[in-house]
């Protein structure tokens, strides 16, 4: 009898687990399927909570979402300005800053909150998610807002990094922490070797680089040149040299790549040249956080690394380094990179004006200087560069200004629609390039192969 | 002869276990090395330091609020393992002794759950959890892991080779099934609970994606989302020596964890494995 009962007990014990799991799965099923009924839900929700916070006094609260790619205590300074504007619009407004991990993070974390309807008011992301998060209709453009401001307001942002949050001839997005990528050089070990300026061109690049490579019995202790390559990121790495040979790998309106364009082969090979035909840089592929370890150890003469880096570099270095643009055949000279501001859609009208408020105190000249000189990203304004304390700074420290100086020959970063696999496409064959797996061309034909077939329906 | 060749055997394989043990030290002895030395020397050899300093541990606890996050990390992880090896106990037991109508059926659709990769579920699980109003909760850490298809699995098997006799005898002397449970099986599954206990417990200590996408407040996350304040370092260089010091911050607890109990941790996965 006794033992009876207990197995009754267990038996409901079980089917109680077997029915929550089910009704678990369930329910995700069903989000799904009838998202519509979720979507007007949610609709409900909004005004009700929209009506509740008018009749209240209370401040409107904002979730902002933001990755971190530059080590350190970078994320203190963000949730600095944050308090800083929080005290500003006390009573009226309250961001709560959510730090999401690294931008691929920060985008997973933002799609599966949204999808529940939990959207985040605003965030930073990649320039380039753009297509990503219009595609899924999660971002609101910014047109309206920047209507209500004077004409100066978004004259005053240097155009390129503008270029590229444009889909449909409107905006989604403002620049909030942006790089392009530069040539960092040993001034000591270029005088030694007799370089009188740093390298502007692809033919004094080599030239530079040959004079630069030091060899002890037959083993290179030191290389002319070291560029970041391999991994997912080599699309980013890659692509400068593209548009140093006159190529734009895609189309503003993200539908087409040319990855095998005469041009851009020309320019894979003359990386791949670099290492294995000029030999003043290693073959094979290269770490992106080791090349700076390497050149403040003086082990390389020159590297191309992001301006992200600057500040850690001028922290550490032990010897004077001088900053110039990316050597070019003709084109421009580095394409972009970082994050941009967004307002996601599925928000409340006055959570909108809010992060509208949030955004302009953002990409003030004075956060954007400070900024800037915190993290090595571009101040994203003219007027950053007019203020007292970046002026100053440039002043002291001109290499700070190289990459702004950069940006009228700069082009937008590889971006398309279904973004994720298109930029992989590429990357995987630039990896096969490095590892000698593959000739040049093959790679780049099957580079874009694949990404055409990921365009399919765009 | 023969014992000649064991000798060799024996030499052999020693000489294996010491190499492969050397090439699995190498980080965990980089990591230590580069973490005590001046910033500056990071790039020099592994022995190759010109002094040792603390500095980098305290800019790593001062660029997060470790304090907080190993407060969080220990209560999540203290949290799933109560509430997990309780339901894995019961439900295994059900599996492995009682007679119930669709066992087999419910059984195999535990262990289904086995194949489902576990990021497949963030996003079902995030709806749930926000249906529950959860969000920003240690419990949302946790609540997906209270029951374990992979712990009810090893358990059960463990259960099953307990002999049928102890338990009829028992229930001849009028033994209840709790006093089974808890005198006979527990007991004798030790060495199997040993290691779900360290398992689960390292892989929630490790834990990364999950706590970041379903808690927002410093005060609910754990010790792996601050250690990527440092790891996210896409754009600049890794500045390694307090990336390196605020990576021992996590892994002490579970380092020291490994050395005191390391006889048990040894044996507990000898007994699973062998039999």
């Amino acid at each position: 009898m006794k033992t009876n009962n207990k197995s009754l007990f267990a038996l409901v014990f079980v089917l109680l687990l077997t029915l929550f799991t089910i009704t678990a799965c369930g329910s995700s099923e069903d989000a799904s399927s009838s998202e519509d009924e979720t979507k007007s839900e949610e609709a409900n929700k909004e005004t009700e909570e929209a009506s509740e916070e008018v009749s209240s006094d209370k401040p409107v609260e904002l979730e902002f979402y933001y990755p971190v790619s530059v080590g350190g205590a970078i994320a203190e300074k963000v949730e600095s300005y944050v308090e800083q504007f929080n005290q500003q619009n006390e009573g009226k407004i309250v961001v709560n800053p959510v730090f999401a991990g690294s931008y691929a993070d920060t985008l997973t974390k933002a799609k599966t909150a949204t999808e529940a309807g939990n959207s985040p008011d605003l965030g930073i992301f990649l320039q380039t998610d753009i297509f990503d998060l219009t595609d899924l209709d999660y971002v609101e453009p910014v047109d309206e807002f920047i209507a209500q401001e004077d004409e100066s307001f978004i004259d005053d942002f240097y155009p390129a990094l503008l270029d590229g949050s444009e889909i449909g001839g409107k905006r989604y997005s403002l620049p909030f922490q942006r790089s392009t990528q530069v040539l960092y050089y040993n001034k000591e070990v270029l005088k030694e070797a007799g370089v009188e300026k740093a390298p502007e061109t692809w033919d004094e690049l080599v030239e530079a680089g040959q004079k630069l490579v030091k060899e002890e019995n037959g083993e290179v202790t030191r290389w002319g040149l070291q560029v970041p390559m391999g991994g997912p990121m080599g699309y980013w790495n890659i692509q400068p040299f593209a548009l140093q040979n006159g190529v734009e790998l895609a189309n503003p309106e993200g539908t087409e790549v040319a990855f095998n364009d005469a041009k851009t082969i020309e320019a894979v090979q003359f990386f791949y040249d670099l290492a294995h035909e000029h030999k003043i840089m290693p073959e094979g592929p290269q770490g992106w956080g080791d090349i700076p370890t390497n050149f403040l150890a003086g082990n390389t003469a020159m590297m191309v690394h992001s301006t992200g880096s600057l500040t850690n570099v001028k922290e550490k270095a032990e010897f004077d380094f001088g900053v110039s643009m990316l050597p070019t055949n003709g084109g421009d000279r580095t394409n972009l990179g970082g994050g941009n501001l967004y307002i996601f859609k599925d928000i409340p009208q006055e959570n909108k004006d809010a992060a509208w408020e949030f955004i302009k105190f953002l990409t003030s000249p004075e956060i954007a200087a400070d900024w800037s000189m915190a993290s090595g990203y571009i101040g994203v304004t003219k007027s950053a560069y007019e203020t007292p304390e970046l002026k100053a700074y440039v002043e002291e420290f001109p290499e700070a200004a190289v990459a702004r100086d950069q940006l009228e020959e700069a082009g937008a970063e590889l971006a398309t629609h279904n973004n994720g696999k298109v930029t992989r496409a590429f990357s995987d064959e630039i990896d096969a390039v490095i590892t000698g797996s593959k000739s040049v061309e093959d790679a780049m034909n099957d580079a874009q192969e694949n990404a055409e077939r990921a365009l399919k329906g765009f | 002869m023969n014992t000649t060749k064991d000798k060799i055997i024996h030499v052999f394989s020693t000489a294996c276990i010491i190499l492969l043990s050397f090439v699995w030290i190498i980080p965990l002895m980089w990591s230590i090395s580069i973490a005590f030395r001046p910033a500056n020397d990071v790039y020099k050899g592994l022995f190759d330091i010109s002094g040792i300093t603390f500095e980098n541990f305290v800019n790593a606890w001062n660029e997060a609020p470790f304090g907080s996050y190993y407060i969080a990390t220990i209560i999540i992880v203290v949290g799933i393992l109560c509430v997990q090896l309780v339901t894995s106990v019961l439900a295994a037991y059900a599996f492995a002794r009682l007679e119930f109508l669709g066992k087999n059926v419910l059984f195999v659709l535990f262990i289904v759950q086995l194949m489902i990769p576990a990021d497949v579920l963030i996003a079902p699980n995030y709806e749930i959890i926000s249906d529950f109003g959860l969000i920003d909760t240690k419990i949302a850490v946790m609540l997906p892991y209270f029951a374990s298809a992979f712990s009810i699995f090893l358990l059960r098997q463990t259960f099953k080779q307990v002999p049928i006799e102890f338990d009829e005898s028992a229930k001849m002397e009028g033994a209840s099934m709790w006093n089974i449970l808890t005198k006979i099986y527990i007991p004798m599954a030790k060495p199997t609970l040993t290691a779900l206990t360290l398992t689960v417990g390292s892989f929630h200590w490790n834990n990364y994606l999950w706590p970041l996408i379903v808690t927002n407040s410093e005060e609910n996350r754990p010790l792996t989302v601050g250690l990527s304040v440092f790891s996210a370092s896409s754009e600049s260089g890794a500045n390694w020596a307090t990336v390196t010091a605020g990576m021992l911050f996590v892994i002490l607890p579970l380092l020291i964890a490994f050395i005191i109990f390391q006889r048990q941790f040894i044996n507990s996965f000898m007994h699973a494995g062998l039999k």
